[in-house]
């Protein structure tokens, strides 16, 4: 697989994982949801994996994975850090 | 308890809602709105009863349903945020996985949100989990189930009709506390109606039927079989009198609404003489003072043996004058009754017109009780002719009304022929009807003032009062 086929593939998983924060799949499901081949998929997956972007679980056929939501700061409390007027 | 699935409808089908931790197969053909009704269970659970819930599909895509269910205004992304839902795309092998497994992934999602109630979207896909469907299936769907009820989860099966073979009955439906089943039927060669019915409910009477739901914008609304349009004047009035016959209480919400006409209808092989009189011993013992128009086939000496098999005291009542009849025949009646029975024979209608308007409604607006009024409409049939009837009997009805006096009245609409049984069943608030159809009695509310019918129920004779039972 070339370069450019890997980015648009490495997208497709990406935007089906971030639309999907709930989806638990292996990649025989994900072969089956994306209509992609699974040699294609499993690198690209196991890279994501490897950047923290998926979790996998288990081993072998039933390992699945799923999205892990970036960890981002939610609330800031600016007022704390004002001097009093 | 009862788990309300969301629908009023089907609340009312199952007398409150699914018993708890009850496992539900939900099933239909394609495009019957199993996905919604099962979305509606878990979003209405969240919302109205703060019961949070797992939805798991195995086709499709959770995007998918958060897109589909926004079109009944259902934000699902944002109770996901809260923490309240969960949309789970997953495969039926891993979720199978994940059930059996200690501390695997479905429980950490049920305890991760305390959830209560899950849907399953479809169980039809743990048949293919095997190669040998059958055994393996029904044992898959027995664990499922099994794990389901050891976390306490009222939860919902969906299950695809795939209409192959109707004979057999589903293994499924085994296993299952419940079945619901969806269903697409023609309706006046043009439309297409959906139907409801829950054949199966373990822990919860149900209302057997079919009934029929619609996909609005804002979910399935279901509306009750046997249900016709309220007589909302008289049903909002809660007061409801008894009939001494349980079964035909409980079928008119309680009892008979006071103030309101009813109409029994019999054919001539019918036996309807312990449903009057289980009505007239309920009516005397609640004190109410008694109208009643004697029969040709009805005499006092038979109206009191009946009333003496119900421990009433007929000769007493009259004496006291609280049981009053309107006598069309020239027949005996006991010494000491003479001021309660109204002998009319030889009154002409005219007549007869102005002793009911003046006699009987001084009578009745003197005493300042509740009055229970029962006549044998044949009778004036009889005696004064169908246009009298025709004429009459609504004045006589507004009048009951107007002072809150609950009648009953007999009636054979096939004797009485068409028009004037339709006009008679327009003019009652309810209708019950009785008929003998081989060698068994049936008994039916057809109408009743708060929309309620009711199917035809076996009437069989009881050696204890009121002497008959609705089966």
């Amino acid at each position: 697989m070339v370069k450019r086929e890997h980015l648009s593939l490495e997208m497709e998983c990406l935007t089906l994982f971030q639309s999907n924060p709930y989806l638990f799949e292996t990649i025989q499901g994900l072969e089956k949801r994306l209509g992609r081949r699974m040699s294609d998929l499993e690198p690209i997956l196991e890279g994501l994996t490897a950047q923290g972007i998926l979790q996998k679980t288990g081993e072998g056929a039933l390992a699945y994975f799923r999205y892990k939501e970036p960890a981002v700061i939610a609330e800031f409390s600016f007022t704390s850090e004002l001097e009093p007027l | 308890m009862k788990v309300s699935t969301g629908i009023r409808g089907l609340d009312k089908v199952l007398d409150g809602g699914i018993p708890q931790g009850s496992a539900v197969v939900l099933e239909g053909a394609p495009g019957t709105g199993k996905t919604t009704l099962g979305m509606q269970f878990l979003y209405k659970g969240i919302v109205d009863h703060n019961e949070p819930g797992i939805f798991f599909t195995f086709e499709e895509f959770p995007d998918q349903i958060y897109e589909d269910m926004k079109s009944y205004g259902w934000d699902l992304k944002d109770l996901e945020r809260k923490n309240m839902l969960r949309v789970i795309g997953i495969s039926p092998d891993i979720l199978l996985e994940q059930m059996v497994a200690n501390d695997g992934l479905f429980e950490q999602l049920v305890r991760e949100i305390d959830g209560k109630r899950i849907v399953i979207d479809s169980i039809s896909l743990f048949e293919y989990l095997s190669n040998e469907a059958g055994e393996k299936g029904r044992s898959i769907l027995y664990t499922v189930r099994n794990i389901v009820r050891k976390f306490g989860l009222t939860s919902l099966f969906i299950q695809e009709d795939d209409n192959l073979d109707k004979s057999k009955i589903p293994f499924e439906h085994f296993i299952a506390d419940g079945v619901i089943r969806l269903s697409l039927k023609e309706h006046m060669n043009i439309y297409r109606k959906r139907t409801l019915e829950v054949t199966k409910m373990r822990g919860t009477k149900i209302k057997e039927g079919e009934h029929i739901y619609q996909i609005t914008d804002s979910g399935i609304y279901l509306l009750l079989a046997s249900q016709i349009v309220t007589d909302k004047y008289i049903s909002d009035n809660n007061e409801k009198i008894k009939t001494g016959i349980p079964k035909l209480d409980s079928l008119l919400g309680g009892g008979m609404a006071k103030g309101a006409v009813y109409m029994l209808d019999t054919n001539s092989k019918a036996n309807y003489r312990h449903i009057v009189g289980a009505i007239y011993a309920e009516r005397v013992k609640a004190g109410n003072r008694i109208l009643s128009l004697l029969s040709s086939t009805q005499t006092i000496t038979e109206l009191k043996a009946l009333m003496d098999l119900y421990g009433i005291n007929i000769d007493q009542l009259a004496k006291e004058k609280r049981f009053y009849f309107i006598e069309h025949y020239n027949r005996p009646f006991p010494a000491g009754w003479e001021g309660s029975v109204f002998q009319v024979q030889d009154m002409k209608n005219e007549e007869y017109d102005l002793f009911l308007r003046e006699k009987c409604t001084s009578l009745i607006k003197d005493n300042h009780e509740d009055w229970f009024a029962y006549y044998d409409l044949s009778t004036i049939f009889n005696e004064r002719g169908a246009e009298y009837v025709l004429r009459s009997f609504a004045k006589e009805t507004a009048f009951a009304r107007s002072v809150g006096m609950t009648v009953l009245v007999l009636c054979n609409f096939k004797e009485v022929g068409v028009q004037a049984a339709s006009f008679l069943e327009r003019t009652s608030n309810g209708v019950f009807k009785t008929w003998v159809d081989g060698s068994y009695q049936y008994m039916q509310v057809t109408k009743s003032p708060d929309g309620q019918i009711s199917k035809p129920y076996l009437l069989e004779s009881i050696d204890q009062k009121p002497y008959i039972r609705l089966v």
